[in-house]
């Protein structure tokens, strides 16, 4: 099959199940404050909907069953009216969402199984480019993860948990790790520490998960003349991003010798520099920072059905064991398009 | 952050840091202090100081004939590569750079222009939202170039040695005129 039909029984079926899904409304996992979230959908004929609000779950569900969207999304932000415009909606706080995705891993099989479908024939493309068959439309891309991109992700995963736990210490309970139904995780942190911070904190926030911008001053490598100088910060290099610089160069707050002889082993302050940036790059997480900074965004509601892949935003207790393929598979068909 | 010693979720600091930090505080603590005040009548010794300076310092500067740019920072000149070479820009790319167009000085028209390559191009849409970015439309704020610190961490930076102790697109490359 290389041309996806968008026949009206292939989508009424598909609304059908859909349907069936939100009716059986046990999927939702808690949403803290429902009431101050803004929400929105997308339908199936892509019209958008955005500045919705609901007392309650039951509202919602009556709202998803009545109108089935394709993809339904949920502000971060609490607000005090989540419905009015956007400049009016008073807003109050919002959750932390950090997204790692399977496409900024640069996997060597991504490309493999990514696939190009044109907006308008429904042809699937190749390559990300106009559509071959009918010239006009334009294409957007469904990629299907294969096991390797998720054993990739799930390290980075790992990665970004231990610096919410150990470096920003953010209790366990705090933190809720979402398969976001496609190709990524969301890790939601909804500590009422974090909620007020503004775009400008968050930045500071992703720039550490990333490793964005560590500079060789805070490790004691001191641009001098046309050299450089040693002089070890007062506050020790034994905490955070300086530990893991430190000890991947097997140095601590006593080797300042040491130190010296990295640094011109690497070629002076410039070559320091890259060597840092490269071990930054090692040891950073590759979260999307924009998702994190903006505190106006709305996201994928849990418990809902990604329009994508068919698989739903499910909540991930241990991310070890998990198998998207079948704890976020709602149930399994065995059909023929029309 | 990145740069300071951060352990369970606390960030330790410098002495002088410290100080840095509590004095800004203060500074914020004043200032909403005197906002909080609800003075109805500001004195006349204040209020000729007060407009005295704003007519010294109100107003954004207004680059053009002020400056002259002779080359475009690295940042600037790597999304106009891409942009001419026909390939699509991420979002913050185009802020950047039409904010920068803007702020130099250049007309909503030629900064449209500069959009003309984008395969996505749709001029409904970008006149929207560079009229929107000049403060002609919705909010009506005219919006700054962001900041390199911002364009580092969305990836936009290409610094070069002339970058140095820049905190704006903005300054790179220009001498006033005299």
């Amino acid at each position: 099959m290389n041309q996806i039909e968008y026949t009206n029984e292939n989508i009424k079926f598909l609304k059908d199940i859909f349907r069936k899904y939100y009716f059986e409304n046990k999927y939702f996992p808690y949403l803290y404050s429902i009431e101050k979230r803004e929400f929105g959908y997308r339908k199936f004929d892509s019209l958008v909907v955005r500045h919705l609000s609901f007392k309650n779950i039951g509202e919602l569900v009556v709202e998803l069953v009545r109108n089935v969207p394709l993809d339904v999304y949920y502000s971060n932000a609490y607000y005090g009216f989540p419905s009015n415009p956007i400049n009016e909606k008073q807003w109050e706080g919002a959750d932390l969402i950090f997204d790692i995705d399977i496409k900024d891993l640069n996997i060597p099989c991504f490309h493999e199984h990514t696939y190009y479908i044109c907006n308008l024939c429904g042809f699937v493309n190749s390559e990300q480019k106009l559509c071959v068959n009918c010239n006009k439309g334009k294409t957007y891309d469904i990629s299907i993860p294969c096991k390797r991109c998720f054993t990739a992700i799930k390290k980075e995963a790992a990665k970004l948990l231990e610096f919410l736990r150990s470096d920003l210490g953010i209790e366990e309970k705090f933190i809720e790790v979402f398969f976001s139904g496609n190709a990524g995780f969301h890790f939601h942190v909804n500590d009422p520490g974090m909620r007020n911070l503004d775009s400008n904190s968050r930045s500071s926030v992703t720039d550490y998960i990333i490793g964005n911008g560590f500079m060789c001053e805070s490790i004691g490598v001191r641009k001098y003349r046309n050299g450089f100088m040693i002089k070890l910060p007062k506050s020790g290099i034994m905490n955070g991003w300086r530990k893991k610089i430190a000890s991947s160069f097997g140095i601590n707050q006593k080797s300042e010798l040491k130190l010296k002889h990295l640094v011109e082993a690497s070629g002076g302050y410039d070559g320091f520099r890259n060597e840092i940036n490269r071990i930054t790059k090692k040891f950073g997480v590759h979260i999307d920072s924009q998702v994190t900074n903006d505190i106006h965004r709305v996201f994928r509601l849990p418990g809902s059905i990604n329009g994508k892949s068919g698989l739903t935003k499910t909540k991930c207790d241990d991310l070890e064991s998990f198998n998207p393929n079948n704890d976020a598979c709602w149930m399994t068909l065995k059909f023929t398009l029309t | 952050m990145i740069n300071r010693s951060v352990k369970d979720g606390y960030v330790y600091l410098d002495t002088d840091e410290a100080v840095r930090l509590i004095r800004n505080e203060l500074s914020n603590l004043i200032y909403t202090r005197i906002k909080n005040m609800k003075v109805y009548e500001v004195p006349i010794l204040i209020k000729s100081k007060a407009d005295e300076l704003r007519k010294k310092y109100s107003g954004r500067y207004v680059y053009r004939n002020q400056f002259k740019i002779l080359e475009y920072p690295p940042c600037i000149k790597h999304a106009m590569e891409i942009i001419n070479k026909g390939e699509n820009l991420p979002h913050s790319a185009r802020f950047m750079l039409a904010t920068y167009m803007l702020a130099i000085g250049k007309t909503e028209e030629e900064v449209i222009e500069i959009f003309k390559n984008s395969p996505d191009y749709n001029e409904k849409i970008t006149r929207y939202q560079v009229e929107h970015l000049a403060g002609k439309k919705g909010s009506h704020i005219k919006y700054s170039v962001p900041s390199c610190d911002r364009l580092r961490s969305e990836d936009l930076c290409f610094a070069v040695k002339e970058c140095e102790n820049l905190i704006n697109p903005i300054q790179f490359g220009r001498r006033k005129l005299t």
